[in-house]
C-alpha cells in the first residue's frame, strides 16, 4: 500500500519532450517556482546515490539560483507528519498512514528553503488544495508557476491542473521532476502539454544551449566524447569507424535522431562513414 | 572482371565448415521480413534481380577442383522468390515464420550448384512476409542488412517509376586486393601474436555448461525482452558510468559466469563485424569473426569498472578482428593448447531497420543466425527500445529449464547493477548465488 521503492531513469531529452498547445512565455514579473514535495520522506523511495535524484537536485538548484537573480519568489510543499485519519482522508487507502518519522519530514539538505522561501503544508495531491496558495501568488500579482520536484504524475501533474483551473499558466519541467517511472513521467509530461500547461526544459529556461546533434559541429562535440581523440586531430573526412566509434554507439545516434524526426539506419551511416558524409545525409534527411 | 576467382580466407573458412563437418545446414541463415500490408510480387523480384546482379559475392557458386580448392564462380541467374497463398495472418509471427523456415534450414545448399539463397513470399490476406534462407558464405549479419536495404532501395524506384538505383557492393577482386595487401598481412600476423598471447594467459575457459557434446538438432531459441522500466535504469545506468547498455549486458552475463564458476576470469566470445575499410563496408558476403573477449576482473569492481574494462577490451579486440577463430585454433591446436578457447557467445545486433516498401511499414524477425555447439546470445539492440535477447542453445547441453535459469540470472544481474551501478562484484554474485532471481 506503501510508495515503492524506486529505482533511476533517464530523465528526458528536449528532442522527446511532446508539442506544446499553448506558446505562453515565461515573464519573471508574473512567475513563481514551486518546488514540490522534496522531502527526506519521499526522495527516500529512490535509495541512496540515485543518479535520477542527483540530477533533478542539481537541476533544481540551478532553476532556484536562476529565479533568485530574476526576482521570481520561490515556494515549496512539505507534507506534515502524523497526519490524523480526517486529515489524510482518502491518501489513507490509496498510501497507507503516510509520512510517520519527524527525521523524515524536512526537504532534503541540498535544496533546503531559505528565509526568503515560503513553505507550504501540503494535504492533498495538489499544493493548492485546502491552502491559501492561490491567495499568495495572487498577492504578489503572479499567474504563472513553474513546477517541480516529485512524484511527477501525482502532485505535481495534479497541481498543474488545478493551477489551470485557476487561471494561473503551469509550466512543468520536464528535466526537474522525477517519478516513479518513466513511463509514468512521460504521461505526465504529455497530458500537461495536452490538456492544462506548458512543459518546458531547463536549457529553455536557461537559456542554454544543447547540442544539436544535426549540425557540423554538435555532431563533431558528440563524437568526440565517444572516440579517443583530441579535437585538432579530428578530421571530418576519416573514417569514424577507424577513430573506433562502435556500431552500439551508431545505434544509440540514430536513436537520438529519430527523436527529431530524422530516419536512418545503421547500415547506410556504415558505407559512408565519415561526419562530412553523415551530415550531408541528414540535411538530405531534414529536407525530405 | 575474370572469374573464378579465390576466396577470402572467411568464405573459404566457411566452405570448409561447410564441407568438413557434412552438415551444410548448420550454417543456414534466415530471416523473416513483415509486410503491414501487402507488396507488389513482381516488383520484388525485379528489385531482387537488381540487387542480386549488382554483386558478384551474392551472384556466384562456390566449385572446388580435384584438390578441394574453392573457386568463386559467377551465375548471374537469381533465385525465384517462391510465392504461397497463407489462408490467415498469423497472430504471432515469429512463431509463425520459425516454423515455416524450419524444414528449409534443415535442408543443406549445394555450394557448388545453388544460389544460395531461396525466397518466399508468403501471402496473407491482410499482410505478405518475405522469409529469406541463406547461407551464411554468401551472408553475415551486417550482409544481410546490406541485401536488404539495396532490395528496399531497388522496390521504391519501381514503385515510383524510377530507375533503379546504380548499387555499389564491393567485388571479390577488391576485397582480395584488400585483403593480400602487405598492410593486412602485417595486420593479420600482429593480430594473431596478440591474440595468442592473450589465450596464454588463461587458465580455464567456462560456459554455463561443462558438457562437451555436439550438435545434433536445431538449436533451441528462448527468447526475452527486458520490462520497460528495467530498460530505462540500464540506460539511466550507462549515462551515470559513461558507457552503453550493451557493456552494462556485457557486464551482466560475466558477472553470472563469476557467481556460477568462483572465478574472477571470464572469456566469452564476442561476434566482431570485422570491417573496417570501406571495401569490407560495402560487401555483403560473410566475414564477421568471433573472438575471445578475455576479462579480469576484481571482486570489488563495480559496474562502471567492470563496463569500462569490457569498453577497452572490445576496443582491443577490434585491433585484431580480423585474424580467423579458425586459424586462432589451428594455432593452438599445434602448441598442443586447449581448444576450448571461448564462453558464451554474445551478437550485439544493432542493424535492425524498418524500410518502408512503397509506403508499406515493415518489421524484420531474425529467425535464425547459424547453429551454435553451446549457447550464442543474440542481443537485438535498438536504441530506446528494450533490448531483446535470443538465447540460441544445443539442446545436447542445455535443456530448456537450465536456459531458463541463465535468462533469469542474466536479466537479474543486469537489473541489480543497474539498479545500484556501486555494488562491488562481490555483492552482485553473493545476490545472485542467494536465488535472488526474477523472470524479468
Amino acid at each position: 500500500m506503501s510508495i515503492p521503492k524506486l529505482n533511476h531513469y533517464p530523465l528526458p531529452r528536449d528532442a522527446e519532450l511532446p508539442e506544446n498547445r499553448v506558446n505562453w512565455d515565461i515573464d519573471p514579473n508574473r512567475a513563481a517556482l514551486l518546488i514540490h514535495d522534496v522531502q527526506h520522506y519521499f526522495v527516500g523511495f529512490y535509495g541512496d546515490d540515485n543518479p535520477l535524484i542527483d540530477t533533478m537536485i542539481q537541476n533544481i538548484q540551478a532553476l532556484k539560483a536562476h529565479c533568485y537573480e530574476h526576482n521570481i519568489p520561490v515556494y515549496y510543499t512539505a507534507q506534515p507528519i502524523k497526519q490524523g485519519k480526517h486529515e489524510r482522508g482518502l491518501l489513507s487507502d490509496m498510501w497507507g498512514p503516510g509520512l510517520q518519522d519527524p527525521a523524515q519530514q524536512p526537504i532534503v539538505d541540498a535544496l533546503a528553503p531559505t528565509e526568503k522561501d515560503v513553505v507550504l503544508t501540503k494535504w492533498r495531491y495538489s499544493a493548492f488544495q485546502k491552502c491559501d496558495f492561490e491567495q499568495q501568488l495572487r498577492d504578489k500579482q503572479r499567474d504563472q508557476l513553474l513546477i517541480v520536484g516529485i512524484y511527477g504524475h501525482i502532485g505535481v501533474m495534479t497541481t498543474a491542473v488545478d493551477a489551470f483551473m485557476r487561471d494561473i499558466e503551469p509550466f512543468l519541467v520536464a528535466d526537474a521532476i522525477a517519478d516513479f517511472t518513466r513511463e509514468e513521467h512521460m504521461m505526465a509530461l504529455n497530458f500537461v502539454a495536452k490538456r492544462c500547461g506548458k512543459v518546458v526544459s531547463m536549457s529553455e529556461i536557461l537559456g542554454t544551449q544543447t547540442q544539436d546533434l544535426t549540425s557540423l559541429d554538435g555532431l563533431k562535440a558528440h563524437i568526440l566524447t565517444l572516440i579517443d581523440c583530441e579535437e585538432d586531430e579530428f578530421d571530418e573526412h576519416e573514417s569514424l569507424i577507424d577513430y573506433g566509434l562502435d556500431s552500439v554507439q551508431v545505434m544509440n545516434l540514430i536513436s537520438l535522431w529519430q527523436q527529431q524526426g530524422i530516419e536512418t539506419n545503421f547500415i547506410e551511416l556504415a558505407q559512408i562513414p565519415t561526419l562530412a558524409a553523415w551530415i550531408e545525409l541528414l540535411e538530405e534527411r531534414k529536407e525530405d | 572482371m575474370t572469374h573464378p576467382l579465390p576466396l577470402t580466407d572467411s568464405q573459404h573458412a566457411m566452405w570448409l565448415l561447410h564441407t568438413i563437418s557434412g552438415r551444410g545446414e548448420l550454417f543456414n541463415v534466415a530471416e523473416c521480413l513483415e509486410f503491414k500490408g501487402k507488396i507488389s510480387a513482381s516488383w520484388l523480384q525485379q528489385a531482387l534481380q537488381h540487387v542480386w546482379q549488382a554483386s558478384d559475392m551474392l551472384a556466384c557458386r562456390f566449385i572446388s577442383d580435384d584438390s578441394y580448392t574453392p573457386k568463386l564462380h559467377h551465375d548471374n541467374t537469381p533465385p525465384h522468390i517462391i510465392c504461397q497463398d497463407i489462408a490467415q495472418d498469423p497472430e504471432d509471427v515469429l512463431s509463425f515464420a520459425q516454423q515455416f523456415a524450419k524444414p528449409h534450414l534443415a535442408k543443406p545448399f549445394d555450394l557448388a550448384k545453388d544460389a544460395l539463397m531461396t525466397l518466399f513470399l508468403l501471402r496473407g490476406p491482410q499482410q505478405d512476409y518475405l522469409v529469406i534462407v541463406a547461407h551464411h558464405l554468401l551472408l553475415d549479419g551486417y550482409g544481410f542488412g546490406l541485401f536488404s536495404q539495396s532490395l528496399n532501395r531497388c522496390y521504391n524506384a519501381l514503385s515510383k517509376g524510377k530507375p533503379l538505383p546504380k548499387l555499389r557492393f564491393t567485388e571479390q577482386q577488391e576485397l582480395l586486393e584488400l585483403q593480400q595487401s602487405d598492410g593486412y598481412q602485417t595486420q593479420q600476423n600482429q593480430a594473431r601474436d596478440t591474440l595468442n598471447q592473450w589465450l596464454d594467459k588463461i587458465a580455464n575457459v567456462y560456459s554455463y555448461s561443462t558438457q562437451k557434446a555436439d550438435v545434433s538438432e536445431p538449436n533451441h531459441r528462448l527468447t526475452s525482452t527486458f520490462s520497460q522500466s528495467v530498460w530505462h535504469t540500464i540506460q539511466s545506468a550507462a549515462q551515470v558510468t559513461k558507457t552503453t547498455s550493451s557493456e552494462i549486458l556485457l557486464a551482466a552475463i560475466a558477472a553470472t559466469l563469476v557467481e556460477q564458476h568462483q572465478q574472477n576470469q571470464v572469456t566469452l566470445g564476442l561476434v566482431m563485424m570485422n570491417r573496417q575499410a570501406i571495401v569490407e563496408l560495402s560487401s555483403p558476403c560473410v566475414q564477421s569473426n568471433v573472438l575471445p573477449l578475455p576479462l579480469e576482473l576484481n571482486e570489488q569492481d563495480d559496474l562502471s569498472a567492470v563496463a569500462h574494462q569490457i569498453n577497452q577490451q572490445i576496443k582491443a579486440l577490434k585491433k585484431v578482428q580480423s585474424y580467423r577463430v579458425e586459424s586462432l585454433k589451428r594455432d593452438r591446436q599445434k602448441q598442443g593448447k586447449s581448444l576450448s578457447i571461448i564462453g558464451p557467445t554474445i551478437n550485439l545486433l544493432p542493424f535492425a531497420s524498418t524500410p518502408k516498401y512503397a509506403g508499406v511499414e515493415t518489421s524484420s524477425h531474425i529467425l535464425s543466425a547459424g547453429t551454435t555447439d553451446d549457447i550464442m546470445l543474440q542481443i537485438h539492440l535498438l536504441g530506446d527500445t528494450p533490448a531483446t535477447v535470443d538465447f540460441d542453445s544445443n539442446i545436447a547441453r542445455y535443456d530448456s529449464d537450465s536456459v531458463k535459469n541463465i535468462q533469469s540470472r542474466i536479466f537479474t544481474a543486469a537489473h541489480l547493477w543497474a539498479t545500484q551501478p556501486k555494488l562491488s562484484l562481490k555483492s552482485l554474485c553473493k545476490q545472485l548465488s542467494q536465488g535472488n532471481l526474477e523472470v524479468s
